[in-house]
């Protein structure tokens, strides 16, 4: 991509980080439609964390809300049905623009996303470039990061140990 | 994305953008309380501006305000998070744990806390629990769902019930922002400001923008250590303050409970601190544990507890754990 290109993108993503910053946690209505704000949601069967997963949504990822229900909302996403935790969601008139921006045909919803986050990757290699007594602390974060521990283990360890809420 | 498309396309985008925006936040009232006066003159931006062109541009017409942890992404909580692990990592005074059995058995029950109850809040990548090898009674959490335990405190935790107490109870920190919002209000607009002019000078070509562009850059690391350094200081020295700390004993109660485990788990641990020799961490950085129990009687101990058929298990479970701690 042209550096003039990625110019023009970044200020129309700055834009819309502006918007992902409002009110995350509004309450969406039913027939409104969210964006996937972390990096990855997983859409459930049931309104449970341990519910078995119809499918897994990405950051930016867009689904239209059928339901609220209780801290979780009953959404469709494509072809598919589920419920998703409601920390995941924000409104998506807060986080785009629509046809104005899709209307670019240039700006992808994942650089859309990368473009507006403000404190990012390319903070942090400054960061660390600056702070090379940190490199040990990045490292071990890294490490941290990478522990991983599927939700069916959980649940078995929840099941064994008779703590199922 | 196509490099060939002409330059005043993307432009013009930006400026239609800019107008939707305008349209949009208008329509929202709650937005603009949060988000200030984004849109004076409806951002229109000229093409081919210079970087500083840009920025008078666009400081007439938006910037990027950050008054308070809700401001912040949830990526954006991930990487300061990651600034404060790091931060505290750094040196010698918190070297990890590598026994991958008792890292399971410890992210197991943080995760049995943070997955049962919908009042948790979920982070960007989620909830990770990292053991420091530390005779030091400590815990504590960083943005983003990095929760720290040193191998000091799981020795002193009498059940696998105080132990999800206690990762319940910095699981609350993360869900209540109050690591954010340890980060000076100075410091978070500064980071708006300078975000703003960043991005005013992102991908521009002359030599001064990208010049400028590189100082903006490392004005904006700067202000992102800052923020850090912040975080670390109230978490290893200065501590929340006794009214954050009562509100996660409060929520982290609740959590617990909702998850199956037995709601008394955190008040279980606090009577037994004072028995525990050796100063510093909880005992430094939190108000003393008769006054956190005080508050915390007055909380319905809601949840029935766990079930007594898996009471051999939690108890085998964690009698394993304290025979693997070093």
């Amino acid at each position: 991509m042209k550096a003039k290109h990625w110019s023009a993108l970044v200020l129309a993503a700055a834009l819309l980080g502006t918007a992902l910053r409002a009110t995350p946690q509004e309450t969406l209505a039913a027939g409104s439609q969210g964006r996937i704000g972390l990096e990855t949601a997983t859409l459930r069967e049931a309104a449970r964390m341990f519910s078995p997963s119809v499918a897994t949504l990405r950051e930016g990822d867009l689904v239209t809300i059928l339901a609220p229900e209780g801290g979780w909302y009953r959404v469709r996403a494509g072809a598919v049905e589920g419920y998703l935790h409601s920390s995941c969601l924000y409104k998506k008139a807060d986080y785009d623009l629509g046809a104005a921006g899709a209307g670019a045909g240039e700006v992808t919803d994942a650089e859309r996303t990368a473009a507006a986050r403000g404190f990012n990757p390319e903070v942090e290699a400054q960061h660390r470039e600056e702070q090379p007594q940190l490199e040990q602390g990045y490292r071990l974060v890294d490490r941290i990061e990478a522990i991983s521990i599927p939700v069916e283990e959980v649940a078995r360890f929840v099941r064994e140990g008779g703590i199922e809420p | 994305m196509s490099g060939k498309r002409a330059p005043w396309r993307a432009a013009a985008a930006c400026a239609a953008l800019a107008g939707a925006m305008l349209l949009v936040t208008c329509g929202s009232p709650q937005s603009r309380q949060t988000t200030g006066d984004i849109f004076r003159t409806g951002g229109q931006i000229a093409a081919g501006a210079t970087g500083d062109q840009r920025f008078s541009q666009l400081g007439e017409s938006w910037a990027r305000s950050i008054r308070k942890a809700d401001d912040f992404l949830p990526t954006e909580e991930h990487y300061i998070g990651r600034a404060v692990g790091a931060a505290a990592l750094a040196g010698d005074r918190y070297p990890l744990l590598e026994d991958r059995q008792v890292i399971e058995y410890v992210n197991m029950v943080g995760l049995a806390v943070a997955f049962s109850s919908e009042r948790v809040r979920q982070t960007f990548k989620g909830y990770r629990f990292a053991v420091l090898r530390s005779d030091e009674l400590n815990a504590f959490s960083a943005p983003g769902g990095f929760i720290f335990i040193t191998t000091g405190m799981l020795k002193e935790t009498r059940s696998e019930e105080e132990l999800a107490g206690i990762l319940a109870h910095e699981i609350s920190h993360v869900t209540l922002k109050h690591g954010l919002a340890a980060i000076p209000q100075a410091n978070m607009v500064q980071a708006g400001q300078l975000m703003t002019e960043l991005y005013a000078q992102h991908g521009t070509d002359s030599k001064k923008d990208k010049k400028k562009f590189k100082r903006q850059l490392a004005r904006l690391s700067k202000t992102f250590g800052e923020s850090a350094d912040k975080v670390v200081f109230t978490l290893l020295t200065g501590g929340y303050g006794a009214d954050l700390e009562f509100a996660a004993d409060e929520l982290g109660t609740r959590l617990a409970a909702a998850a199956g485990f037995a709601p008394d788990g955190i008040r279980s641990f606090l009577s037994h601190m004072p028995h525990v020799a050796g100063a510093g961490g909880w005992k430094s950085t939190h108000p003393a544990p008769a006054a956190r129990l005080a508050r915390l009687t007055s909380i319905p101990a809601a949840g029935a507890g766990p079930a007594a058929a898996g009471l051999e298990t939690r108890r085998a479970r964690h009698a394993a754990l304290l025979a693997r701690l070093p």
